[in-house]
């Protein structure tokens, strides 16, 4: 029995059961392997959650591009939505991205280079115009909105687009008949959460952002709107 | 065998086969679940709990997943039914007004956060909720009315921001499960103060660090208040922006 094995077979049993069914127990089990054995290298479930934590955080930090020096809003963009990308992809991201975000910040552990990665991310908001107070605060959003997108997605994946579809149609049933119906088609159309309903989430967060600091409009990549149609350009 | 045990005793006063009804195996599911946990359920032991035969939970629920799903869905009826009926102001303000109590009566009910945490399926919308579900947003979506934004945007609004009310309070359940772990904002900012302020200037110099990955109340609100803000300008087409551009 090594470290290495011990953290393998635990990463896979969070990819098929979840963080929560993780146990000592339960993973010795798995190991043919007596709990006393798991002890000698960790001698209780949050310190081996702590040194799974590390490795997948350092691991997912890696595989993300590194911000490249385009228009803020751009880039925001662009690495928010591979970010859920990798969360989407591995189970065991998304579980201690959205259940363990504390342990993510616990002890010494975690290395220069994810804290590195946070500078950048916080340079960003800065290099739009922001304050550091307020870049934390807008990275916050684009964070939290990331997590808790992918989280109901994939609850919602197998069997949500079919149920999204009926309930757009129930939708319509249900609405006053005096409720202009011009969008009827679009409201069928919609789907389950996918990747442009979570975009659109992401123009929303960008857009309420410059409202609230009209500073960053102004070294964002869109041209500034046209006359407004009524509807969004798509 | 002769053994007289309290099992055998219940055993004697089993029920008859078929007066079991489905609701009183959903109350006595979520009693245990209340009591024990996700983990500490099974047909088995609910069995036994209600002096039942496991077959007759079977004919009702085929797999326990089948079980924890009714409960879900009974558990989500009744956080609609302790919302209350979306009031008649302008969105922008009633949108928040709504969210916000979204949550909190989210939070409120452990049971259904708790079901969706241990399975995730329990998320999706099923034929029990989604009459009551299509009827709130229905309302909900009057609130954009006289073309203050176009149905179309302001339905995925709807969708995105109910997305983001119930993944946020499963977050908020992930963190108070942490609570004996040391804060965030502590470790962070021990693992920050290390750090050279010429290579990590806004890390080092931001005031409110802790406020980076944290879920609290206050965020929610302020990170929501972004969206309306950020619906309104990008898909609003209000009287006074027409009179802005013309």
């Amino acid at each position: 029995l090594s470290r290495a094995e011990i953290l393998g077979v635990a990463r896979q049993f969070i990819e098929t059961d979840g963080l929560e069914a993780l146990s000592f127990p339960r993973l010795a089990e798995s190991m043919n392997a007596g709990t006393s054995s798991l002890r000698t290298y960790f001698q209780t479930k949050g310190e081996l959650l702590a040194t799974l934590v590390d490795d997948v955080t350092t691991e997912m930090y890696l595989r993300l591009p590194e911000i490249g020096d385009g228009y803020w809003d751009q880039e925001v963009v662009e690495h928010f939505v591979c970010f859920r990308g990798l969360l989407q992809r591995t189970p065991v991201y998304r579980e201690v991205f959205t259940y363990r975000t504390q342990t993510l910040f616990e002890g010494s552990r975690m290395g220069p280079f994810v804290l590195r990665r946070l500078e950048s991310n916080l340079a960003l908001f800065v290099r739009g115009g922001l304050t550091s107070e307020e870049a934390v605060e807008a990275f916050n959003a684009f964070h939290t909105y990331t997590r808790a997108f992918v989280l109901i997605e994939h609850g919602t994946e197998e069997e949500g687009a079919q149920r999204v579809r009926q309930l757009s149609s129930l939708v319509l049933q249900e609405a006053p008949a005096d409720l202009p119906m011009m969008a009827a088609a679009d409201m069928v159309q919609i789907q389950a959460l996918n990747d442009d309903l979570y975009r659109f989430g992401l123009r929303l967060l960008v857009a309420g952002l410059c409202v609230e600091h009209p500073v960053l409009e102004v070294t964002r990549a869109s041209e500034p709107r046209k006359v407004p149609t009524g509807r969004a350009a798509k | 065998v002769s053994r007289p045990d309290p099992a055998s005793a219940s055993n004697s006063r089993r029920r008859a086969r078929g007066s079991l009804s489905e609701g009183e195996i959903i109350n006595a599911a979520v009693a245990l679940v209340e009591r024990d946990g996700v983990n500490g359920l099974s047909m088995p032991i609910l069995a036994r709990y209600l002096d039942a035969g496991v077959m007759s939970i079977y004919t009702y629920f085929h797999s326990k997943d089948d079980l924890l799903l009714a409960m879900a869905d009974r558990a989500f009826l009744d956080v609609l039914a302790r919302l209350p009926p979306v009031p008649n102001g302008p969105w922008e303000t009633e949108m928040i007004e709504v969210v916000t109590t979204l949550l909190s009566v989210l939070r409120e009910n452990r049971l259904y956060l708790t079901l969706c945490r241990a399975l995730p399926r329990a998320l999706v919308l099923r034929p029990a909720v989604m009459p009551v579900i299509a009827r709130r947003l229905a309302t909900e979506l009057q609130l954009f009315e006289e073309g203050s934004v176009g149905l179309s945007d302001a339905l995925r609004f709807l969708i995105v921001g109910g997305a983001y009310v119930r993944g946020f309070a499963l977050m908020q359940l992930g963190a108070e499960e942490e609570q004996d772990h040391q804060t965030p904002e502590a470790a962070l900012e021990a693992a920050v103060h290390q750090l050279s302020p010429d290579k990590f200037p806004l890390l080092r110099g931001a005031s409110n660090l802790g406020d980076i990955i944290s879920v609290s109340d206050e965020r929610f609100d302020r990170t929501f208040r972004l969206m309306v803000a950020g619906l309104k300008a990008e898909c609003g087409s209000g009287p006074e922006r027409n009179s802005d551009s013309s």
